[in-house]
């Protein structure tokens, strides 16, 4: 189920929410459990079985890692056989029928193959189950006893479908110990409010005219469109995948669950660094800390460091999808970043903050046309009509036509992914001097930002 | 450094405060607000169709345990969800109307131009498509050379009234499209070009701003360019009065789009001056009979065009009491509808063919009715967009 769906607002949220309220705490677990498992069988109705099978399968092998710490190469073993067992599983669905489909290509050969659908949450779900037994295995934290606790550290449904990413550690005390009340649920409430807003109206509106775009043909675009078309893109995915993560913090708070920031407005970044510091942070955590620094980190001499570097962001590309442009959007982010750190790193303070924005906002864009393009051919075609190659026009009728029919949605994306637009939010809620006036004014801007959702929604 | 005010602190924990006891209440409001929702939508009955998107809206789907397994039942739960959410089409028009001041001069394939003018979006041209019709024009023209074959494209709204188009829209060339199957179709079929007539008076009220469609003073002007070459003596200009019906019509695209723009259009009929114009009119398909051109019932209905002829339908006999011995076919889209009446006083027997609704081939028709005359009336979205005109053209083998 999309927390961005009417069967989601308007059936599933009030019900868990009125059950979940209505029980005595020691049922609240169980509540939450049941809910996240309907919620995942709603979408996925056969899936559903994996996620269980892949919960008590982690559930086990973090006991058996646990049973064996006294003898390391027993739990080495366990730990390995665990990793590869969770890995296959995801390689199956998600990398199976794209390495088929290469093999075939480079070999011209024709393995017949059926391409998966992917289950949702599938890759969100391996990499903190992963977490989860290599954090056993360093003894920094105790295996899970309570198989139902464990099953709902993996289900839990606000975090399912795209996180935010929780160590177990993390969320352990959480499982426990909690406590709900009217506030936290209104404060969740208004939180979901303005993530389904991000996703519903600004993401899918941008998602509108970046389709426009990839649906001209490449040879009529003009310079302007295509950048039109990238900027349009830039603010789907922030949109959607900060909207979500909102959503979910919201939902994890109405249940007294808090999650973990994921997002602190990238597009602000001074760097290409700053921006993988603040964009999809959970995950860049997870990486970070789970393969960049059990390769060695930045503590090793350059050439190791600048390989480990490379090799988190292929794996991070790859774990975005099953795309050899994919591959080559890590690839490429992994060498500015390599460039940032060991040749001008250094030297951009000394440019105006202008200069660098600019320079963080142009390398994420060229990343963002690796990222959506279908392969890699379309990719530098697109780069090439960007950065004037080809004798296409700068601007053209098509392009303006595309900033006048939508100037206020250009101008509301650029507000809600800074700072200022943030600041304007908090003037707009909190600037009062009487208190009463203060409790409508809020109070009917989010029931407003629903409405607008819900029509968006549904026409 | 790491000093701090203890009026800071204060502050702070009052701000908290505060801010906790909004929260409280948004939340509150919001649950109430969600509650309302579903309250409405629990006793809103269910709808089968929405006449303003003209399509079967979903119904609860059936459980069952198949569907349960392939998902099939929650996607269809979603679906029917959506479409059957209470007051749906004014959730429709807020969006519209957000978008609209957001900037946006389309919707669900209609543009919103100046003064209120709403334009169908143009398909653009489907070069085998065209191909394979007018190669059956052609050989349907080869097989009847003893019939005077004409072929009237009209040009949509968009196309002649280029100075109210959205500013900046760019918009597929139709006049290049039209003029592609003028030269395709050769000299076997006779072409009447109204292109030039219409833009001589793209001043005038030609359109209407919130249907796709022409007025009747449009199709009056495309008449008096079609007289030579349906070959009809007389002076057409002082033939015809105009009278009101309706000042109150809002046409499709009007409702498609939910542009809400406050628009009444006024319809007229053209009626022959000082004629005996008496007409039988025979609906073929439904074996209903009536002795009107115009069927005022519909004004008020929500297809208030069907004043015209009434519904789309596959074929239309009309007797008249013109002394002619010429009976005419017309091969149509919803355009002729209205051009129908100026042809009455000419012909005897006008039979009107709609090939979306009708699956039988032309030959029949032309040998049933002992047919002299065929004219092709398409608006220019209705010829580019067809599929079934090929169909009907083929004989019976």
């Amino acid at each position: 189920m999309l927390f961005s769906s009417i069967t989601f607002l308007l059936i599933f949220l009030p019900l868990v929410v009125a059950v979940y309220y209505l029980v005595p705490q020691r049922f609240q677990n169980s509540v939450m459990l049941i809910a996240s498992l309907a919620f995942y069988a709603w979408g996925e109705p056969i899936y559903v079985v994996l996620l269980v099978l892949s919960s008590m399968f982690n559930y086990f092998c973090g006991r058996d890692i646990e049973e064996k710490k006294g003898v390391p190469q027993l739990a080495k073993r366990s730990l390995i056989m665990a990793i590869v067992v969770n890995l296959l599983i995801l390689g199956f669905f998600e990398y199976y029928g794209w390495l088929i489909g290469t093999v075939n290509k480079v070999f011209s050969v024709e393995i017949p193959y059926r391409v998966l659908s992917l289950p949702i949450g599938l890759s969100f779900y391996t990499l903190q189950a992963l977490g989860y037994l290599i954090d056993i295995y360093k003894k920094e934290m105790k295996a899970q006893r309570n198989v139902f606790q464990f099953m709902l550290y993996m289900a839990l449904f606000p975090k399912l479908n795209a996180g935010p990413l929780m160590r177990c550690a993390d969320f352990q005390p959480q499982l426990e110990k909690r406590t709900v009340n009217v506030y936290k649920l209104g404060q969740g409430a208004g939180m979901f409010v303005r993530g389904l807003v991000k996703k519903v109206v600004f993401a899918d509106s941008a998602g509108v005219i970046f389709n426009q775009v990839a649906a001209l043909p490449m040879g009529t675009i003009s310079v302007l469109t295509a950048w039109i078309g990238c900027l349009a893109f830039a603010f789907q995915i922030y949109f959607a995948f900060s909207g979500y993560s909102d959503m979910a913090l919201g939902l994890g708070r109405m249940f007294g669950f808090e999650l973990g920031v994921n997002f602190r407005y990238p597009y602000t970044a001074k760097s290409v660094s700053d921006f993988w510091r603040r964009w999809h942070i959970s995950l860049n955590e997870w990486f970070k800390r789970y393969v960049y620094i059990p390769l060695g980190g930045s503590h090793c001499e350059p050439a190791r460091h600048i390989c480990n570097i490379v090799v988190v962001w292929l794996l991070m590309g790859l774990w975005y999808g099953a795309k050899w442009n994919l591959v080559l959007w890590g690839l490429f982010f992994g060498i500015v970043l390599v460039m940032e750190k060991y040749v001008w790193g250094n030297r951009m303070g000394q440019f105006p903050e202008f200069v660098q924005h600019t320079y963080t906002f142009v390398v994420v864009s060229i990343g963002w046309v690796l990222f959506f393009s279908p392969d890699i051919g379309y990719a530098f075609d697109y780069l090439g009509i960007m950065l004037g190659l080809g004798g296409h026009d700068l601007v053209d009728q098509q392009s303006l036509y595309l900033i006048v029919t939508h100037w206020l949605l250009i101008l509301l994306c650029g507000l809600g992914s800074s700072i200022r637009g943030r600041d304007l939010f908090r003037a707009l809620t909190e600037d009062y001097k009487n208190e009463r006036v203060r409790r409508v004014v809020v109070s009917v801007l989010y029931v407003l930002m629903l409405i607008v959702s819900i029509a968006f929604l549904v026409a | 450094m790491y000093f701090v005010r203890k009026g800071d602190v204060m502050q702070k924990r009052i701000r908290r405060r505060r801010n906790r006891k909004i929260d409280g209440i948004v939340g509150l409001v919001l649950a109430a607000f969600v509650l309302l929702l579903m309250v409405c939508n629990l006793l809103a009955p269910d709808s089968d169709f929405s006449e303003r998107e003209s399509r079967v809206l979903a119904q609860r789907p059936k459980l069952t345990l198949s569907s349960l397994l392939t998902g099939d039942f929650m996607e269809k739960y979603e679906e029917y969800l959506t479409d059957q959410f209470v007051c749906r089409s004014m959730w429709k028009n807020l969006k519209v109307a957000l978008k609209r001041i957001g900037g946006e001069r389309e919707e669900s394939g209609v543009l919103l131009g100046d003064d209120s003018q709403l334009f169908e979006q143009l398909e653009s041209l489907n070069q085998d498509n065209i191909s394979e019709t007018t190669a059956a024009l052609q050989a349907f023209a080869e097989a009847h050379s003893d019939i005077n074959i004409n072929m009237m494209l009209v040009p949509d709204a968009v196309t002649v009234l280029e100075d109210k188009r959205p500013y900046l829209a760019t918009v597929p060339d139709q006049n290049y499209m039209i003029t592609q199957v003028k030269l395709k179709l050769g000299e076997e079929i006779g072409w009447i070009d109204v292109t030039e007539t219409l833009n001589e008076h793209s001043t005038e009220k030609i359109y209407y701003q919130t249907d796709a469609r022409w007025t009747s003073l449009g199709a009056y002007y495309a008449f008096g360019a079609a007289v030579p070459q349906l070959g009809i003596v007389s002076d057409y200009t002082s033939e015809y009065a105009a009278y009101p019906v309706s000042t109150t019509f809002n046409g499709t695209l009007a409702a498609k789009s939910g542009y809400c723009l406050d628009v009444r259009e006024q319809m007229d009929i053209y009626v022959p001056k000082g004629k005996d114009n008496d007409v039988v009119i025979n609906y073929v398909d439904e074996q209903r009979k009536t002795t009107s051109l115009y069927d005022s019932s519909y004004l008020g209905s929500s297809n208030p065009y069907g004043l015209f002829l009434g519904e789309d339908t596959s074929v239309v006999d009309i007797r008249t009491a013109a002394k002619s011995s010429r009976r005419m076919l017309v091969v149509k889209d919803s355009f002729a509808n209205c051009f129908i009446p100026f042809l009455t006083p000419h012909f005897r027997e006008i039979v009107v063919v709609d090939p979306h609704y009708y699956s039988g081939t032309l030959q029949t028709i032309i040998e049933t009715y002992r047919i002299s005359d065929v004219l092709f009336l398409y608006s220019g979205n209705g010829f580019f967009q067809d599929n079934s005109l090929s169909g009907v053209l083929g004989s019976e083998q």
